[in-house]
C-alpha cells in the first residue's frame, strides 16, 4: 500500500474503534472495518493490529492524557522491541486521532460514568383551575405541572410527570437553593 | 396517559465522581436528586436521577421561572 493509503486506513481504524467502543454505533463491527480498510491483510495479522490499536486508545483514553503526556507515551511504545512496537506512522495516527477526539471520548466516558439516570429534559405548565362540572367557582390558586424526562445513557426516556402547589414549589426552591451553596462552596466555578 | 403524581418528599446529594475503571480522571461534580412521589392511586414510589452542575442549574432557573408566574396569576 502506498503511505497514502496507509495512514488514511489506520485513521479510519482508530474512528472505527472509537465508534465501538465509545460512541455506541452498533453497526460498527470488527469485520465491517477488515472489509472496509484491509481487504488484502490476513485475518490473523488484521486482528492483531485491531487489538494492538483497541488496546493503545484505552489506555489513552483511560488516563485522558494530555499533549506531552501523549508523546512521551507513543514515544515509550515506538521504542518497544519486536513484533509490539509502534511503527513512527502508527504513533503519528494515534497522535492526531487523539488531538480531534479527546474531547469527545471524554464526554462519553463521563456519560457511562453515571448510573442513575440523568436528566435529559424539562418541560413545565403553570394552570388556573377557574371552575368545576358543577359550575361552581373554584378559587385554588394556581398549580405547577412538570414533565421530567429520565434516561440512562443508550436506553429510552422515560417521563415522570408531578404536580406543585405554591407551598411545594417554595419547598422545592429552598432545597435548591441549598444545593447551589454547596456547589458554590466546593466547586471552583464551572 | 401519564399519571400525575404529587411530590412528597425530595432528597439530594452533591457529589464528585473522581475516578472510574474506564477514566482515572473524572473530577466531575454531581448533583443526585432522590424523589418520592405520591401515585393518583396512593401508591408512593421513589425516582432518582443525577445531573452535572450545568444541568442542575437549568433545573434550578426553570424551577424559579415557574414559582415567578405562579405568582402573578
Amino acid at each position: 500500500m502506498a503511505d497514502v493509503e496507509v495512514t488514511k486506513s489506520l485513521s479510519g481504524l482508530l474512528n472505527g474503534i472509537a465508534q465501538m467502543v465509545y460512541y455506541n454505533k452498533r453497526e460498527i463491527t470488527e469485520e465491517l472495518l477488515k472489509n472496509e480498510l484491509y481487504p488484502e491483510m490476513p485475518l490473523e495479522e488484521f486482528k492483531a493490529l485491531y487489538e494492538k490499536m483497541k488496546g493503545l486508545i484505552k489506555s489513552i483514553a483511560t488516563a485522558d492524557m494530555d499533549h506531552a503526556q501523549l508523546e512521551a507515551f507513543l514515544t515509550a511504545q515506538t521504542k518497544r522491541q519486536g513484533g509490539i512496537g509502534l511503527s513512527a506512522e502508527q504513533a503519528a495516527a494515534l497522535s492526531r486521532f487523539w488531538k480531534s477526539q479527546r474531547v469527545r471520548v471524554r464526554g462519553s466516558l463521563l456519560a457511562q460514568s453515571r448510573w442513575e439516570p440523568s436528566l435529559r429534559g424539562l418541560s413545565w405548565r403553570v394552570d388556573l383551575q377557574t371552575g368545576d362540572s358543577y359550575g361552581n367557582t373554584v378559587h385554588r390558586g394556581p398549580v405547577a405541572l412538570m414533565e421530567l424526562e429520565l434516561g440512562r445513557d443508550g436506553q429510552d426516556s422515560e417521563f415522570v410527570c408531578l404536580e406543585f402547589d405554591e407551598t411545594k414549589v417554595n419547598q422545592v426552591l429552598k432545597k435548591m437553593a441549598d444545593i447551589q451553596e454547596s456547589i458554590d462552596r466546593i466547586v471552583c466555578h464551572t | 396517559m401519564l399519571s400525575i403524581g404529587q411530590l412528597v418528599d425530595m432528597q439530594w446529594k452533591l457529589g464528585m465522581a473522581v475516578s472510574s475503571d474506564t477514566c482515572r480522571s473524572l473530577n466531575s461534580p454531581f448533583v443526585s436528586l432522590l424523589l418520592k412521589i405520591v401515585e393518583p392511586s396512593g401508591q408512593i414510589c421513589q425516582r432518582a436521577f443525577e445531573m452535572t452542575i450545568p444541568q442542575f442549574q437549568n433545573f434550578h432557573r426553570q424551577f424559579k421561572e415557574m414559582a415567578a408566574v405562579m405568582e402573578t396569576v
